[in-house]
């Protein structure tokens, strides 16, 4: 386990002006979930970053000591790209035909680009990170429907468990948005005790709370009696039909049904 | 361990003398060699000479993988640097010829070295390395990319 986690991001690629308070809240999930809420006051790098417009670097220091750090993972997933489960099993089939003759163009010698048979794109396309793969949507309609097809997704999501990430959020009562970090668990080259964290995600409504484990790399968050979930890796966040609750707090918890590969809200 | 000597031939008629334990890492060899065991000159119809010179300079490199740490470590930096070596559309050729040839360990190499320089690339960079066509309709791409604006904003994004 990392000892330090560094933020990286710049106030303005946050929206934000600097030397403003965020509050980080941490979940340790090994003590029950219980929620520790810290504020953190921006340090001098902060501002003297953003002035230069570079990253900048907050060091909250709570996070130093081991005990804080979270043990929730974060699980990459593109799941939520919202396509109908009706619409996954046509694109393999649309593939094939737009692609007839895979390597029988070998033959051609000289230096031109020649067409990439599609089970090599498919395995280049299974090593790109997520933010690469939702830019390539707009490559080509076969593109997308690979990169949005279940079996991707999934065989994404099964990389992914491989790669766990810390994952925490702040909060910025001004411009009421709350904002999600995540950061790798593991990292093997780095011999450092630093990790560096990456933006993944703003919430603009910061009144959602985060209460429970992310599953799968979803994260529900509630609000009274609306409830939520987002994908902080496609920063899509979906919101649910408002609860009666009668006057009574809602509590909401997302869940995996691997039976019928569904995602449920209990609440 | 056999030191028998292979001839390798390419497309363009350029040929390569491995000793074989080299030539069967390449795995339609391989399976050549196991059918008729006499054969010395294998012609290989679907790569070129230059391709085919740094399949087998991988492969000889390769040719004994240790278990030791530090013999898997001094391979993945020679594997870097050997990768350095080669711009976009050469290592879409090695992607093709280690797919032809069967080589698995440069197959996984090279793929992740594409998908390592090809992240940052806009859709335009893409379609014309890989000689896509773009379908879309202009409303329509223009559809795909306001939904996702984010995952083209460079801003951050650094660049390697």
């Amino acid at each position: 386990m990392k000892e330090q986690v560094e933020i990286q991001a710049s106030p303005s690629s946050l929206g934000l002006k600097s030397r403003e308070t965020l509050y980080l809240t941490i979940r340790h999930e090994e003590s029950g979930g219980k929620c520790a809420h810290l504020m953190k006051e921006p340090d001098e790098s902060y501002q003297r970053d953003g002035e230069e417009g570079n990253n900048s670097l907050l060091n909250p220091d709570m996070l130093a000591a081991d005990d804080d750090v979270v043990k929730t993972f974060l699980i990459f997933s593109i799941k939520l790209q919202g396509c109908g489960s009706s619409s996954h099993d046509s694109p393999p089939a649309a593939m094939e035909d737009s692609q007839p003759s895979p390597s029988s163009n070998l033959n051609d010698a000289g230096n031109s680009t020649k067409n990439i048979p599609f089970d090599l794109t498919l395995e280049i396309l299974s090593k790109l990170p997520a933010k690469s793969l939702i830019r390539f949507q707009a490559v080509s309609k076969l593109w997308f429907s690979i990169i949005r097809s279940k079996d991707f997704t999934d065989s994404f999501l099964t990389r992914s468990k491989t790669r766990p990430r810390l994952l925490f959020t702040f909060k910025h009562f001004d411009s009421r948005k709350r904002f999600i970090f995540s950061a790798p668990e593991h990292d093997n080259n780095d011999k450092s005790s630093t990790v560096v964290a990456r933006h993944d995600m703003t919430i603009s409504d910061l009144v959602y709370y985060i209460r429970s484990r992310p599953v799968n790399g979803f994260v529900c968050c509630t609000r009274g009696d609306s409830i939520a979930v987002c994908n902080p890796t496609t920063r899509q966040i979906v919101k649910f039909p408002d609860v009666k609750s009668n006057g009574r707090d809602v509590y909401a918890r997302l869940g995996y049904d691997p039976v019928q590969d569904q995602y449920k809200v209990l609440c | 361990m056999s030191s028998n000597k292979i001839v390798l031939t390419s497309s363009d008629g350029e040929s390569f003398e491995v000793e074989e334990v080299v030539a069967r890492k390449l795995q339609i060899v391989g399976h050549m060699l196991e059918d008729d065991c006499v054969i010395n000159e294998i012609p290989l119809q679907n790569v070129t000479g230059d391709i085919l010179s740094m399949v087998i300079e991988y492969c000889k490199t390769h040719v004994d993988e240790e278990e030791s740490e530090e013999a898997q470590t001094k391979l993945k930096t020679w594997d870097e640097e050997f990768m350095k070596k080669f711009d976009i559309k050469t290592l879409l050729q090695i992607i093709l010829a280690a797919n032809y040839l069967n080589v698995k360990g440069l197959l996984d190499l090279v793929s992740q070295t594409i998908a390592d320089t090809i992240k940052d690339y806009t859709p335009e960079q893409i379609r014309e390395v890989f000689g896509v066509e773009n379908d879309y309709t202009e409303e329509e791409e223009a559809e795909v990319r306001k939904e996702n604006a984010w995952a083209f904003d460079e801003a951050d994004t650094p660049k390697p």
